[in-house]
């Protein structure tokens, strides 16, 4: 006789996801403040030193991650889109500046000198979240020591509204051979070991499409598998 | 010297508070487990802390509802609310809170805002 099935309702596993990773947002703090004292220690060594920004940098993308699942399981219980209007240049200077910091071993650039002026777009934190993630994975897929990241945008209106469509480029960067936009196909038809290589980005995507936008994305040398550039729709503020 | 009171449900975080404030200079007055602990221990203190650092999610009473009482007994009192809920952000801050440092933070982060707070 089969036994009956091991089942815990998605209620329960949102609750549950929620208390269990703010707990370990806790356990992370500690971390990572240790971390910080054993690096300001008076007459810490060098390497130690360098050990632990190693660390540290671990766990603050550790952190990022637990992050994104906080969003994505508050998601999944139905919490309405901020529409609050976020400022797509300063939130980038904030996330560079969080980015730059996970990979102390790389000189990493984010270069957003393309964004147009007033490029405001809604969503509130999850914006933030949407570029922590695309760009810590860019960076990732980026083989370079000194990965460039070029952020441009261009105001669209469609049916009377405005949307931003924001293109976040690397000439460096490769993609898993054959995976495209296939990133953003919302349930997961590939294998798995190809999408860890991209779960940043396809994190981005879900939160895209989540506040009403959507995300592409296209390999700018398909033969030497080089380069690529995401396509984000995002919605703007209409005009008064 | 500036003196503070932890508030966080979570031993090894006050812990930790107690640990980069000391080192820090600044001397760690009182401590509580959770909200009603806080409110209780802050009513009985003569001497009351400059600054206080409050945790949200605490068992009996939660840190929004123990500003709200702190605050109510003293409007001037400086509270930083430290949170790994973005969202509880404008509760704390309706509540009374001076600043809101959301978490995971860096040192730095919690030192800036305890001497904002503290010189203002």
């Amino acid at each position: 006789m089969a036994g009956s099935e091991v089942r815990v309702g998605p209620g329960e596993v949102g609750v549950l996801m929620d208390l269990l990773s703010h707990d370990m947002l806790n356990n992370n703090q500690a971390t990572l403040s240790y971390l910080e004292l054993i690096h300001s220690f008076p007459g810490a060594d060098e390497r130690i030193k360098e050990l632990a920004d190693k660390a540290t940098s671990q766990v603050r993308t550790s952190s990022v991650l637990l992050d994104g699942i906080r969003r994505l399981v508050s998601s999944s219980m139905g919490t309405p889109v901020p529409t609050t209007p976020v400022d797509v240049a300063g939130t980038l200077a904030l996330v560079s500046h969080d980015v730059s910091g996970m990979f102390p071993h790389k000189k990493v650039t984010i270069n957003t000198a393309g964004i147009a002026p007033g490029t405001e777009v809604q969503g509130g934190q999850y914006i933030q979240d949407l570029f922590g993630h695309l760009l810590m994975n860019i960076v990732q897929l980026d083989p370079e020591d000194r990965p460039r990241i070029d952020v441009t945008s261009v105001r669209q209106k469609h049916n009377g509204s405005v949307y931003w469509n924001i293109e976040v480029a690397s000439t460096t960067a490769a993609l898993p051979s054959g995976i495209g936009s296939d990133i953003f196909a919302g349930v997961v038809p590939m294998d798995l070991s190809k999408m860890a290589r991209v779960s940043g980005a396809a994190f981005a995507g879900s939160v895209a499409r989540a506040i009403g936008g959507r995300m592409g994305v296209r390999v700018l040398d398909p033969v030497k598998n080089r380069g690529c550039v995401f396509e984000i729709s995002l919605k703007g503020v209409d005009d008064r | 010297m500036t003196t503070v009171m932890i508030v966080d449900d979570e031993l090894f975080i006050v812990e930790l508070y107690r640990d980069i404030l000391q080192l820090r200079g600044y001397k760690v007055v009182a401590t509580a487990f959770d909200g009603e602990e806080a409110v209780r221990k802050y009513a009985a203190s003569p001497q009351k802390p400059d600054v206080i650092v409050m945790d949200h999610r605490m068992p009996v009473m939660n840190g929004v509802e123990a500003t709200k009482e702190i605050m109510r007994s003293n409007p001037k009192q400086k509270i930083i609310f430290v949170s790994a809920d973005v969202l509880i952000e404008r509760d704390a801050r309706d509540a009374g809170a001076a600043e809101f440092l959301p978490k995971p933070f860096r040192m730095d982060d919690l030192i800036e805002k305890m001497q904002r707070v503290a010189a203002s």
